[in-house]
C-alpha cells in the first residue's frame, strides 16, 4: 500500500462549524486585488489619511505621560469606564441616549457580533436578518449553526410586511426566532437606510412576535446628506441590543467598538467576552478616551463627510455618465457603499476574473447573502479611491459589463428574464 | 553565487507564487547561494539589468511566469534561468496548441475543441456546441485555453449548463476547450533532467468531492494523495512512458509535470504538461521528490544544477 499523503491531516478533527468556513474562489481572485495597478472598488476601508498624525500623537503622548503603566497593564472585562462616558456622548449625538452602565466596550463591533453569535445561537436556531447584509455578521451567525432567513429590501430598508409574513410562518410552525440582525444606517452592502416609519414597524413585528433586534450601527453619525433617524435603541430600549463602534468616525486599527444592550443580556456577554480576550486594549481605549475628551472630534468627523460626500457624488456622477443602461444602483446618503444590480444573467461572480483583467474589482453580491441571492449584483466602495480613481474605475467596469453583456447574448445566456432587477432580493 | 528568485508577479497565481517563492529562497539560502528576492513588477527588466544575478530561478505561476513571456526576456537579458525554455512554456501553458502536438506524436489526450470568444460574437458559435458536444460526448470539460490553475474550469453534463461553462472559461482567456471528460485515476508525474530523464514516482490524486475543483485543489484535506500510485506495474510504466513522451515532444529542459488520468481501458491520457510546478508544502513536485529520497533542498539544488548544466 501506497503511504497517502493528506494536506491536511488534522480533516477529521476539525468541529463541524467550520465547515461553513470554506477557502472561496472570490475571496482568491480579491486577494489579487491589493496589486497597485488595479483600482479596487472593492475595499470598505476608512480614509484614515484625513488624520492629523499630530493630533492621534497628542493622545498617544498624553496616555504614556500620565497613565502609561496601566495603559501596558489587563483591564476590566467590560471596558475602561472613563471611555464609557465618551461613547455616551457619541451615542447622544444621534439621539441615543445611554448610560456608562449600559456599555461593554467590545474589541471592534465584529466581536460583539462574534458575543452575541455565541450567547443566542444554538445550532438550528432560527434568526433574520436582511438580504443582502454585511459579511461579517453572516460568518459569525453561521459559524454557530442556525438557520438564517432573510427579508428583502427596497430603497426604504427591509420590507414590514415580508417579516411579518416571515415571523407569522415561523410562528405558525412552532418555530421562536432568536433575533432580527439589521444595519439600520447606509447599510453595508446595500447602502441603504431604514425609514423612521418601518423602524416602528419592525419594533412592532418584533414586539409581537417577541424577538430581540440587534441593531449594527457603525455609520449613523457619517451621513453626508438628508435628515437622521432615530436609532432602534432610543425607540425601544428594552428589546434592542446595540452595536457601536469608533471604527468609522476616529481609527479601525484601535480595536474598539461597544455593545448597549439590556443588562441581563449584558452580564451574559460579559461572560461570553471574558472567556474570549479578558479584555479590549487598554492602551488603545486610554488614547481613544483622550481623543474624544481633548480633541474636536465632531470637527474631524465633518471633515470626513466632506471627503466621503464629495467622494459618493464623483462616483455616482461616473455612473450615470458610464452606466447607465447597463446597471442600476443605489443612492446612499451616508456610509461607504453602494449596491449595483445588472441583468439578471449576468452572474457578478464570474465577471470578477475578466473585471480584473482589466484591472477593476468590487464584491460580487452572492457573498452578502446567507445560502443564494445577489448573484447578479455588486458592492462598491466609494470612501478610499479618491474621485480621479473612481471615475477611472467605473469606466474600466462599463468596459467589463458591456463585454459580458454581449458575450452573454452570444451564448443565448440573456433569454431568461433579461430585465434589470429592480428589487435588492432579486438574485 | 548569486541566484534571483522570480515570485509574485501580477497573475491570478500571484499568492501560490509566493508561497513557492519563499521556500525556494529558504532553501537556497541553506544551500549557500546569496539569495535575491524579485517580485515581478514594472521594475523587474532595470534590477535584472543591474544585479546581474547569475541565474534566475522562476517560482512564477500563471500567465506571463510559465507562458515564456519571462523566458523571452531572460533569453534577451542572457541570464540562464531554472525550468524549460521558451517553445516549451508557450506550449505547455496553451492546452489547445500542448494537445495538438500530443496527437501529432501518436500521445494518447482525450478528444476536444477549441474556440474562440470571436467564434462566439462573431460567428454563432454558439449554434454549433450541440454539434461539437455530441461529437465529443458528454460529460465535458470545459476549460481557459490558458490557465494555469484551476480557475474558471467547469464541469458541464448537458448542453443546457453547456453555455455558462463557456461564457465562464472566458472569462479567463480568449479562448475556450471542450474536452471529453474522460473518468479514471489521476496522477501527477513529475520529470527532471536535461539529456538523461528521472521520472520521479507517480503521484495519484484522489479528490474527495466528485470533480477536482477549485475548493478541492486549495482547500487543504478536500483531496488526498498516494505516492507511488495505486497502480500496476504495467500501468505505471505506461504512465512514466507517456509523460516522458510528451516532456520531450514539447521540447522541455530541467524539470515538467504531466498530468495524465489512466482511462477504463488502462491507457495514459495526457492532459496538459505544466512547466512550472508548484514548490509549496502542498505542492505535488515536492511530493513525489521526497518519494524519491530527495527532500525539498535537494530538489531545488538539482534544479539548479539543471538550470546550469542547460546554459553551458
Amino acid at each position: 500500500m501506497s503511504p497517502r499523503f493528506t494536506l491536511d491531516p488534522f480533516i477529521e478533527q476539525y468541529a463541524h462549524r467550520t465547515s461553513s468556513m470554506l477557502s472561496s474562489e472570490i475571496r482568491d481572485l480579491l486577494a489579487v486585488t491589493a496589486r497597485p495597478d488595479i483600482i479596487s472598488l472593492a475595499g470598505g476601508l476608512p480614509f484614515t489619511q484625513a488624520f492629523d498624525p499630530e493630533v492621534i500623537l497628542r493622545s498617544v503622548r498624553r496616555v504614556l505621560a500620565d497613565d502609561y503603566a496601566a495603559a501596558l497593564q489587563y483591564g476590566p472585562t467590560d471596558g475602561f469606564a472613563p471611555l464609557k462616558h465618551n461613547l455616551v456622548e457619541v451615542m447622544r449625538e444621534e439621539g441615543t441616549s445611554c448610560f456608562p452602565e449600559d456599555i461593554m466596550i467590545t474589541n471592534g463591533a465584529q466581536q460583539g457580533l462574534e458575543m452575541i453569535a455565541k450567547t443566542f445561537i444554538n445550532p438550528g436556531d432560527h434568526i433574520i436578518v436582511e438580504a443582502p447584509s454585511y459579511v461579517g455578521a453572516l460568518n459569525s451567525f453561521l459559524s454557530y449553526q442556525p438557520r438564517i432567513h432573510t427579508v428583502p429590501m427596497d430603497e426604504h430598508g427591509l420590507l414590514p410586511e415580508r417579516l411579518r409574513e416571515l415571523l407569522r410562518e415561523l410562528t405558525a410552525h412552532g418555530e421562536q426566532v432568536k433575533f432580527i440582525y439589521t444595519i439600520p444606517n447606509f447599510q453595508n452592502p446595500a447602502g441603504i437606510t431604514l425609514s423612521t416609519e418601518r423602524r416602528l414597524q419592525l419594533i412592532e413585528a418584533a414586539r409581537d412576535y417577541d424577538c430581540l433586534i440587534v441593531e449594527d450601527n457603525p455609520y449613523g453619525l457619517l451621513r453626508f446628506e438628508g435628515t437622521a433617524c432615530p436609532t432602534l435603541r432610543s425607540l425601544a430600549e428594552e428589546r434592542v441590543i446595540y452595536l457601536g463602534t469608533l471604527s468609522k468616525i476616529f481609527s479601525a486599527g484601535m480595536r474598539i467598538g461597544w455593545i448597549a444592550a439590556p443588562h441581563p443580556i449584558l452580564n451574559k456577554l460579559l461572560l461570553a467576552k471574558q472567556s474570549a480576550d479578558l479584555c479590549t486594549s487598554s492602551f488603545t481605549q486610554r488614547v481613544a478616551h483622550i481623543y474624544f475628551s481633548e480633541e474636536d472630534w465632531r470637527g474631524q468627523v465633518q471633515r470626513l463627510l466632506d471627503i466621503y460626500r464629495a467622494r459618493c457624488h464623483a462616483m455616482l456622477g461616473s455612473m450615470d455618465e458610464h452606466l447607465s443602461g447597463l446597471a442600476e444602483w443605489t443612492r446612499p446618503q451616508g456610509g461607504f457603499f453602494l449596491w449595483a444590480f445588472l441583468p439578471q444573467f449576468i452572474k457578478t461572480s464570474e465577471m470578477l476574473a475578466s473585471a480584473i483583467e482589466m484591472k477593476v474589482a468590487y464584491v460580487p453580491g452572492s457573498g452578502f447573502f446567507p445560502y443564494e441571492g445577489g448573484e447578479n449584483c455588486m458592492r462598491l466602495n466609494y470612501s478610499y479611491a479618491d474621485n480621479e480613481m473612481a471615475e477611472e474605475g467605473i469606466k474600466r467596469l462599463a468596459k467589463v459589463i458591456k463585454r459580458e453583456v454581449s458575450l452573454a447574448k452570444a451564448l443565448g445566456l440573456d433569454k431568461k428574464g433579461s430585465s434589470l432587477s429592480i428589487r435588492l432580493d432579486n438574485g | 553565487m548569486r541566484i534571483g528568485v522570480l515570485m509574485g508577479g501580477r497573475s491570478l497565481e500571484r499568492d501560490i507564487s509566493l508561497r513557492s517563492g519563499r521556500r525556494v529562497c529558504n532553501a537556497l539560502l541553506e544551500l549557500g547561494y546569496n539569495v535575491l528576492e524579485l517580485d515581478v513588477d514594472e521594475s523587474l527588466v532595470p534590477t535584472l539589468k543591474r544585479e546581474r544575478p547569475d541565474l534566475v530561478y522562476i517560482a512564477l505561476h500563471g500567465k506571463f511566469g510559465e507562458d515564456g513571456t519571462v523566458q523571452e526576456l531572460l533569453e534577451i537579458l542572457d541570464i540562464p534561468y531554472t525550468g524549460p525554455g521558451v517553445f516549451a512554456s508557450t506550449m505547455g501553458f496553451n492546452k489547445a496548441l500542448s494537445k495538438e502536438i500530443f496527437m501529432h506524436e501518436g500521445i494518447a489526450t482525450p478528444p476536444f475543441f477549441v474556440l474562440s470568444e470571436a467564434t462566439f460574437q462573431e460567428m454563432g458559435a454558439v449554434h454549433a456546441l450541440p454539434a461539437a458536444a455530441e461529437k465529443l460526448g458528454f460529460p465535458l470539460v470545459v476549460k481557459p485555453a490558458a490557465q494555469g490553475s484551476a480557475l474558471g474550469v467547469n464541469f458541464a453534463s448537458s448542453i443546457e449548463v453547456l453555455p455558462l461553462a463557456v461564457q465562464s472559461a472566458l472569462h479567463y482567456d480568449e479562448r475556450v476547450l471542450l474536452e471529453k471528460y474522460v473518468s479514471g485515476t489521476e496522477v501527477a508525474a513529475s520529470i527532471l533532467g536535461n539529456q538523461e530523464l528521472q521520472a520521479l514516482p507517480l503521484v495519484e490524486t484522489v479528490p474527495r468531492s466528485e470533480f477536482f475543483d477549485f475548493d478541492a485543489r486549495y482547500t487543504p484535506g478536500l483531496t488526498e494523495y498516494y505516492c507511488p500510485a495505486r497502480l500496476d506495474e504495467q500501468t505505471t510504466a505506461a504512465a512514466v512512458d507517456a509523460a516522458l513522451r510528451t516532456h520531450r515532444a514539447l521540447g522541455c529542459l530541467n524539470v515538467s509535470r504531466v498530468d495524465i488520468i489512466i482511462d477504463g481501458e488502462g491507457v495514459p491520457q495526457v492532459l496538459e504538461l505544466n512547466i512550472s510546478p508548484g514548490m509549496t508544502e502542498t505542492s505535488l513536485l515536492p511530493m513525489a521528490a521526497e518519494a524519491a529520497g530527495l527532500d525539498f533542498k535537494g530538489l531545488v539544488h538539482r534544479l539548479v544544477n539543471l538550470a546550469l548544466e542547460k546554459s553551458s
